[in-house]
Order: C-alpha cells, then structure tokens, then sequence
C-alpha cells in the first residue's frame, strides 16, 4: 500500500506542478486570444502533467482503501497553495490559510459523509 | 543514461519559471467578469461529471465505439474543453491559489446534481462538509471580492 500511497502523491504534485505551468502560460498569453494560449508550451506541460496525474490516481486508487484516500484526497489544494506562494510568489494572507484549513476540513467532513 | 547535467537543469528551470517580458509586474486584481469565468469553469466541470455518469448508466457494454458514439459522453468532452477555456480566462485574472481554493465549490453542485439528477443519497455529513467549504471560499476570496 506504501507504493500506492507513493503513486498518489506523485500524482497530487504531477497536478499542482501542472496548475502553476498553467498559470505561467496563462499571463504568458494574456495578450493573445485564448485559443492560441492552448499553444504555448507552458500550457501544453501543464496538461501533460495533468494527464500524467489522472493515470497516476487511476493506479493507486485500484489499491488504496477509501478511508486513505478520503484523507490524501484534499492535499491537491494545499500544494497548489503552496507552489503558489513559493513559485509563483503569489501574496497570502491570514484570511486565505484559515480559508484553505476550512476548505480541507470541510472536504473530509464531505467525504467521511460517503462511507 | 547520464544524469542531466547542473547547467541544463538551470536551463529548464528558468524556462518554467520565466514569467515573460513585463509579466513579473502583472498585478493579480480580478475584475466581476472573471468570477464569472470561475462560476462556468465550476458549472462546466460538474455538467461533464454528470454527463459522464448518464453515458455509464445508460451503457450495457462498455467498448471503445460505444465511447465514441455516445452523445453523452460526447457532451461531456465538450463540457471538458469549454472547463479548460474558461479556466485559462480565469487564470489570467486570478492568483492560482484563490482561484484553485475557490473551485471546491463543485463538492456543493455534485451534491445538488447527485440528489436532483440521480436521486442519490445526501447524508448529514454530506451537507455540512459543504456549508464548511462555502466558508473557506468565502474567507479566501473575501478580499478579491472588495
């Protein structure tokens, strides 16, 4: 399970990586017509990853029992948050850490709902 | 296989984080329009989901040609692109945080569509995890929204 564990992870990271590479390509292309900034290789390795992240999930999750993946589920937002902030130097306030430590409380709260 | 050299991963590394000629001093102040592009990236994302589990329900054997000749799943690639279209639009105007941060607002629309739609169980849980995630966007985009 340690190794599925491992895969999901990777896949969480694949996909926030991929969020800021979106990102990039997004200010990048603010200039051109949205169409074209589909082009612009930043976006292209954004999705990429993206797609690398859906294969990655789809392994791990053949695997990894519900109540895991009920807790690794909202990690997503806290590595976008945090790439956020220290690649892409985006300012973060009090607000917005309390904000995200709801979100992902709620999002367990939400999952445990399911089992 | 040589590792990639110290020089090379500097190379790429300042190709993923180069921010583009003036784009370093691109302030991150979101205008009403892209909230709007936020709410259809949200609303899209959930109408794929949907479409995509009436394409299951109302599939007896799950081949490659059945994929292709579903309009519902169909529908829901479309719904997909159009996510990634406004999502660029979003990302052009929003901080990646607050605009990722604000996207969970699809937990509430799943639940409005699984109980509406598919007649799916919603459970005590299930609707206090969302009142508590409304909170956390609410506290996150609180100041882009002043």
């Amino acid at each position: 399970m340690t190794r599925a564990v491992a895969i999901f992870l990777a896949g969480v990271v694949a996909a926030s990586i991929g969020q800021v590479f979106m990102k990039h390509g997004a200010l990048r292309g603010r200039d051109r017509s949205v169409l074209r900034s589909f082009l612009d290789p930043h976006v292209i390795t954004g999705y990429a990853l993206m797609l690398l992240s859906t294969v990655a999930s789809t392994i791990a999750l053949k695997v990894l029992p519900l109540h895991v993946t009920i807790a690794l589920l909202p990690l997503g937002y806290v590595v976008v948050v945090l790439l956020s902030v220290v690649v892409l130097s985006e300012r973060m306030r009090r607000d917005h850490v309390w904000g995200m430590l709801v979100i992902v409380a709620g999002i367990v709260l939400f999952s445990l709902g399911t089992l | 296989m040589r590792p990639p050299s110290r020089k090379r991963l500097g190379a790429v590394r300042r190709w993923a984080l180069d921010p583009g000629p003036g784009l370093e001093r691109v302030p991150d102040t979101p205008r009403p329009v892209h909230w709007l592009y936020l709410l259809l990236c949200v609303v899209f994302q959930i109408t794929a989901v949907a479409f995509g589990k009436t394409a299951a329900l109302r599939m007896e054997t799950p081949t490659f040609g059945a994929f292709l000749t579903s309009p519902w799943y169909l529908g829901s690639l479309v719904c997909l692109v159009m996510q990634a279209f406004f999502w660029q639009l979003v990302l052009r105007g929003v901080r990646l945080f607050v605009a990722y941060l604000a996207t969970s607002l699809h937990y509430l629309l799943i639940l409005a569509a699984g109980r509406i739609l598919f007649l799916e169980r919603v459970t005590p849980l299930n609707v206090a995890g969302v009142v508590v995630i409304i909170a956390g966007v609410y506290l996150v985009v609180r100041e882009d929204l002043s």
